[in-house]
């Protein structure tokens, strides 16, 4: 949708669209005279396709002339229109390809009157003998046309950033604990906490074939002391990972809760996943001052 | 860092739809730093030097395009 918003016509302005014959003892044929007028807003396209038919070569050549007759911008074409027959592993067929479009964007710094030529510089068959025929293009120019080379890679470059962003801010923070065991039971120790720094805990855990269809997760969080300021038992059902028979191979679980621990201080988070048996590993990482894209529940503490 | 790459989105979100906008590619009459503007495979055929069009040698000595289809430097 917002493609074609992009591209539409509400600033484009046709000046000419006709079929335009080039003679063969011409060699060049030019348009009626149009004006080119600065805008702020896109450029003057002359599009431009020869009607050739297949078995030729076109060199062709855009000129834009001023009102003395002058050209004042040329682009080059080397059109052409080909076809011929294909073999390959016992098939056989025919292919027709052609590359015939030739276009040209300009701008101008003041208002001008000018006229469209098209020359013809060389115009043979396959075998590079010349051709004296008439040859026909299709010319269409439009004022305030919109150049939408830059749309996809800016869709493709803004979409890679906006998930970068995202999954920046999923893992933002400073990572003050990582703890990592082959067991259901990490652990470590930090300093962090503050009344305007939200501490976030994920816990990753990864079970076996014999994983129940729920885990509970306990959370013991205590102070400098050891005094326990949070302990809770939090429930969650892992995803389960089947082989091709449906036969569970392993599971996966993860829990991320969000804290406000004050004072700043150092604090012990403590993990344990019940049952332990099918746990083969348990991952926690605690960061500090971290940022979350929506609300999220956030739990109160209080050391005393 | 996620501020970073949400302010790089925008700026480059703005640089691809003011490049399509003002059409920074294309050719600005008489100016000599501008951009070709050449689209579809064309080429440009010449400069400008001084304000004024001039050929490019290519363009002059012109006569040698093979073709372009599969069947070309076969």
């Amino acid at each position: 949708m917002f493609y074609f918003s992009l591209s539409s016509p509400a600033y484009r302005q046709g000046m000419l669209a006709t079929y335009i014959t080039v003679e063969p003892d011409e060699r060049e044929a030019v348009t009626s005279p149009f004006m080119l007028n600065p805008s702020d807003v896109g450029a003057l396209r002359v599009f431009v396709k020869a009607n050739i038919p297949e078995g030729r070569w076109l060199t062709y050549e855009i000129q834009l002339r001023d009102a003395q007759g002058e050209v004042v911008a040329a682009a080059l074409k080397e059109a052409w229109h080909e076809s011929g027959p294909w073999y390959e592993d016992g098939e056989s067929g025919t292919w027709h390809e052609s590359d015939v479009r030739g276009g040209l964007d300009v701008r101008s710094r003041q208002p001008e009157t000018v006229t469209l030529s098209l020359a013809v510089l060389d115009y043979t068959n396959t075998a590079g003998q010349g051709i004296d025929e008439p040859i026909s293009f299709w010319v269409d120019v439009s004022n305030g046309v919109v150049d939408t080379t830059y749309f996809w890679p800016g869709v493709v470059g803004t979409t890679l950033l906006s998930l970068l962003a995202l999954w920046a801010t999923r893992h933002s923070g400073d990572q003050v604990i990582v703890a990592s065991v082959e067991d259901s039971d990490p652990s470590d120790r930090a300093i962090l906490g503050g009344a305007d720094s939200l501490v976030r805990a994920d816990i990753d855990i990864w079970g076996d074939e014999t994983s129940p269809q729920q885990f509970q997760v306990q959370v013991n969080i205590s102070d400098g002391n050891g005094t326990v300021i949070h302990s809770q038992e939090y429930p969650i059902r892992p995803t389960m990972h089947k082989d091709d028979g449906g036969k569970l191979e392993r599971t996966t679980a993860s829990l991320k809760l969000f804290f406000l621990i004050q004072p700043l201080s150092s604090y012990r988070f403590s993990v344990e996943v019940l049952p332990d048996g099918p746990i083969d590993r348990t991952t926690l990482t605690v960061a500090r001052d971290a940022r979350t894209r929506l609300p999220v529940k956030v739990t109160q503490l209080k050391a005393v | 860092m996620s501020r970073y790459f949400a302010l790089f989105t925008v700026v480059l979100a703005f640089i691809c739809l003011y490049s399509g906008y003002a059409q920074r590619s294309a050719l600005v009459l008489r100016d000599e730093g501008s951009s070709s503007g050449t689209r579809y495979g064309t080429t440009s055929s010449g400069r400008y030097r001084g304000g004024v069009w001039v050929s490019s040698p290519t363009r002059q000595t012109y006569g040698s395009f093979r073709g372009g289809g599969p069947g070309a430097g076969k």
